[in-house]
């Protein structure tokens, strides 16, 4: 088997394997999942530098349309496949622990696995018709992933919405993919070079961008995030819009923006605008939420602004910032979600009013979200301050030459890191700082195969952050081709800026060093703990009384005038692109309505079956061109 | 060597040590003149370092129920940031580069003194402490906007635009002053309204409160912890003055007269906000939130709109 097929069949194997395994055989799944991925993600690493590499087999013939199965190793192909197998191979040691009976652990693994493979496949295609079957399967796999949720009304609402918006977005791609069928006569990525210029190229351009910030999960096509949020697992979480959907959708917005077409002002206008919009609009939705899981959907929708504005700019150091922030949201994010879900876990709830105080009987996983909260809040020098930085560097060098309105976009982005930093405070408040509520006297520690992969993924945290040289000259500058200058100290040069985060960081350490240098001056010794008092008076007992829920904390940005109105109308989802199409659709479909029975599910169950039967109508006519070919 | 250099700066001049003196020098002065301000006497100079000294030597308590490590740490890394902060500062003055970042860095660092208090006040368990915690964080959230735009502002007006300090200070040193702008003096004025809100000095210091919340934030902090709490204010009451500065106003001249000129630009600065303390009662947090994202972030956007237009 060539080696640039691994990391797509040997997961897909593993996930066959699990599907077909009686439920009854306990172990195995995991070991077999565990195994694939490993294999996947040794595969990938090997994979790192083995570029150029390709794979073509004539797939499907039909008179003088030729569909190819046509795969390309190239940089940012390699580096993605690296990290979509490494989460997957996180989200695995973490479910084998975060699973529970009561799970289908049949369907959890076997999908699992199958994302993993749809999604190296998506990232290695070449074709776009093949890049649009892996990511219409991702789509089908999420639907069946998000409903093996607990809460079986939020989980298949959530599914359900995930799948339209998501199916109307895949949608317009294949509709932009017919396009440049018709008008470009291939479908190669590597072949297509288009200039933006006319109506029909901005509206492909446009219809491909839907599809790829959708799945990004950018506004205004973000709502199905949160409401994934509200039911699926929350590994399933952690896995899909949290990391692979970043790293997918903004793979394949950047290379549409950097390779396949050139685009002008214009488009990186949109961009920046969508970017800029999606920043605030989404931060100040999570700042007011009460589930922490929802919180955190808003801000895997917040980051994505972040991605699409540093691409927008079309400045090289902006591109880097946006690719360099893609990959390091998919790290803390990941990390965070992997928090909610050992809180979830250990404690029986994400509901914000009710945590409390859990940071001393739930140290490991206390440290693992307080690194990823200070990273996504951008607070140097953890790893989501560079990206960030790269971001704001490219939009003062676009304001150096000449564009006036770049401090609308700069100002939304810097707020906007304001606004992260004040929602996670109050998650950090909330969840594992302030009074502990007494139900919650006995919550342990989550355990080892939960508490490990949160460690891990906030150590690559700091490591990306103080070491930020390493993985932007390893990963992002070959493909941006070389934007931000590295020096050998580590610091990186921007024209308009820099920072040397290594030093930054002995700095503080050593600044913190000098403080407790001050307090052992003191009399550290003799160091006691005594009652808290208010008002002179000890607090009444249970210190429930006195528990200040985090849910209250923003209440005076949410009653602000101004803002209120607009609260109002986004709780009440009018911004909702989903509910406006259902209310349009709602009256379209009436006459249609008589004829069916009118239940979504059976609808969605047709359309996956339908889905099915074509993917495995052209994955049988590649075996046969496979053997053939043999 | 270089390195040892670096870190000297940072421990002693321009970093820790000195900052750590003239803030609390400043404090002094912000002290004498509230005093004389309210009929008055005022302490002697050294009460600020007195009291510092006699802070480390009491014991801490730490609240039943607390978070003890983040209690603890959290006024170290607050008073990490303000410190290198001055050093980039001072160090860019004096002719380096800054050498640890640029602008951003230096706004992003001067948010974590913040950030820090908040997170010790939420480790301490006690519910006025947390009601502090929220109300600076929402304080933070309420400056940040029009601070932001009103730094950006005078970046618009360097050519070509930089975000490193020294590239600020060599526009200015060739250009004159960026104060000497009318949309420099607009970002200015908004500058300085912000800094008494990150100094939450009244009519700002809601998270503090002392009539209301009792010191909110530092409610449970005792001892040696309480002294690094006060220390790293004093440091970032020196810090910002240096800051604006550095950014709208030449920079620091530490040569012949430049010296003299440089302390009183310094203090008008210190004095412009000891003056607002002392003649304005507190506000509440909502009005804090309301005047902030009103009034001051529309002064910010004339001053930025001004700035693109070329004044």
């Amino acid at each position: 088997m060539p080696q640039i097929l691994v990391p797509i069949i040997v997961p897909a194997i593993a996930g066959g394997l699990c599907l077909l395994i009686p439920r009854r055989v306990k172990g195995v799944r995991e070991i077999l999942t565990l195994a694939g991925l490993v294999w996947a993600f040794v595969a990938s690493l090997q994979l790192f530098g083995a570029w150029p590499l390709s794979f073509t087999r004539d797939w499907v013939v039909l008179g003088d349309l030729t569909v190819q199965f046509d795969l390309i190793l190239n940089h940012f192909s390699a580096f993605i496949i690296i990290f979509v197998t490494l989460f997957g191979l996180a989200v695995a040691v973490y479910s084998m622990s975060w699973l529970s009976k009561d799970h289908d652990g049949r369907r959890y693994y076997g999908l699992l696995s199958l994302t993993i493979a749809a999604s190296t496949g998506a990232a290695l295609s070449n074709s776009l018709l093949l890049l649009l079957i892996f990511w219409e399967a991702l789509t089908a796999i999420l639907f069946l992933f998000a409903n093996l949720g607990r809460n079986e009304k939020a989980a298949s609402e959530g599914a359900a919405k995930s799948f339209i918006m998501l199916g109307l977005s895949d949608a317009a791609l294949f509709l932009a993919v017919a396009l440049i069928w018709v008008r470009f006569g291939t479908l190669s990525m590597n072949e297509l070079s288009i200039f933006v210029g006319d109506g029909a190229t901005i509206s492909i351009y446009i219809l491909m961008m839907i599809g790829a910030i959708t799945k990004a999960g950018a506004m205004p096509f973000h709502t199905w995030v949160p409401a994934l949020g509200r039911g699926a697992p929350t590994p399933v979480m952690a896995l899909l819009p949290a990391s692979i959907d970043k790293l997918l959708g903004i793979y394949l917005l950047a290379r549409l923006s950097l390779d396949i077409f050139s685009i002008g002002p214009g488009m990186q206008l949109l961009l920046m605008t969508i970017g800029a919009v999606t920043i605030v609009g989404a931060v100040l939705m999570a700042l007011i939420q009460h589930d922490l899981k929802v919180l955190l959907s808003y801000h895997a929708v917040s980051q994505v602004g972040y991605m699409v504005l540093g691409i927008g700019t079309g400045v090289p150091i902006g591109i880097a910032g946006g690719l360099f922030h893609m990959l390091n949201n998919a790290i803390y994010k990941t990390c965070l979600f992997f928090g909610a879900g050992a809180i979830e876990k250990q404690a029986g709830t994400t509901e914000i009013g009710k945590l409390g105080g859990l940071a001393r009987a739930m140290p490991l996983t206390f440290i693992g979200m307080a690194v990823a909260s200070l990273a996504i809040s951008g607070v140097p020098p953890f790893n989501g301050f560079v990206s960030k930085w790269m971001v704001y560097s490219g939009l003062v060098e676009l304001g150096s030459r000449g564009m006036s309105s770049y401090w609308i976009f700069l100002v939304a982005a810097m707020f906007g890191s304001a606004l992260t930093m004040a929602s996670f405070v109050k998650v950090l408040y909330s969840g594992f700082l302030g009074q502990r509520p007494s139900e919650f006297a006995r919550v342990r520690e989550a355990p080892w195969p939960m508490t490990v992969p949160t460690l891990f993924l906030a150590a690559l945290c700091i490591v990306f952050g103080v070491w930020a040289k390493f993985p932007i000259d390893r990963f992002i500058n070959p493909i941006v081709h070389g934007s931000v200058a590295t020096a050998a100290s580590g610091a990186l040069d921007a024209s308009v800026g820099f920072w040397n985060p290594s030093l930054a960081t002995g700095l503080i350490i050593l600044g913190i060093l000098v403080g407790l240098a001050i307090v052992a001056a003191g009399k550290l010794t003799t160091r006691r703990v005594g009652h808290v008092f208010i008002g002179g008076n000890k607090p009444p007992e249970p210190l429930d009384t006195m528990h200040v829920a985090g849910t209250g904390f923003y209440n005076t940005i949410k009653e602000t005038k101004g803002l209120k109105g607009i609260f109002a109308n986004a709780e009440e989802r009018i911004f909702d692109v989903y509910e406006m199409g259902g209310r349009f659709g709602n009256v379209f479909v009436q006459g249609l309505r008589a004829a069916h029975n009118g239940v979504l599910s059976t609808y969605l169950t047709w359309a996956v079956i339908g889905l099915g039967a074509v993917v495995f109508a052209l994955l049988s006519a590649l075996l046969r061109q496979l053997v053939g070919g043999r | 060597m270089a390195s040892l250099g670096l870190v000297l700066n940072f421990l002693v001049f321009p970093g820790l040590l000195f900052t750590a003196v003239i803030g609390l020098l400043t404090q002094w002065v912000d002290r004498k003149v509230s005093a004389r301000v309210q009929w008055r006497v005022g302490p002697p100079w050294f009460q600020p370092f007195a009291d510092i000294l006699k802070l480390i030597g009491k014991e801490i308590i730490i609240p039943e129920g607390a978070r003890r490590t983040g209690f603890l740490l959290a006024p170290m890394a607050g008073l990490a940031a303000v410190g290198v902060v001055s050093t980039v500062l001072w160090l860019a003055n004096m002719g380096g580069d800054g050498f640890v970042g640029d602008l951003i860095g230096v706004i992003y660092l001067l948010t974590i003194p913040s950030l820090a208090i908040i997170i010790g006040a939420s480790a301490s368990s006690n519910p006025l402490a947390s009601v502090g915690a929220s109300r600076e964080m929402k304080l933070v959230l309420a400056y940040e906007l029009p601070f932001v735009i009103a730094i950006f502002t005078a970046v618009t007006k360097v050519s070509p635009m930089t975000l490193r300090l020294d590239g600020i200070l060599d526009y200015q040193a060739a250009n004159g002053v960026l104060l000497g702008n009318p949309s420099c003096i607009i970002a200015f004025i908004v500058v300085i309204l912000c800094a008494q809100a990150k100094l939450t000095y009244t009519p700002f210091d809601i998270p503090e409160a002392e009539t209301e919340i009792m010191d909110g934030t530092h409610i449970e902090y005792s001892g040696a912890a309480l002294a690094v709490v006060k220390l790293s204010q004093a440091m970032m009451l020196f810090t910002l003055p240096v800051f604006f500065i550095t950014l709208f106003w030449g920079g620091l001249v530490l040569t012949g007269w430049g010296i003299l000129y440089t302390i009183v630009k310094y203090l008008i600065i210190i004095t412009i906000i000891v003056l607002i303390k002392n003649t304005n009662p507190r506000v509440r947090i909502d009005q804090a939130v309301r005047f902030f994202w009103g009034p001051v972030t529309v002064l910010a956007i004339i001053g930025m709109v001004l700035a693109i237009v070329g004044l």
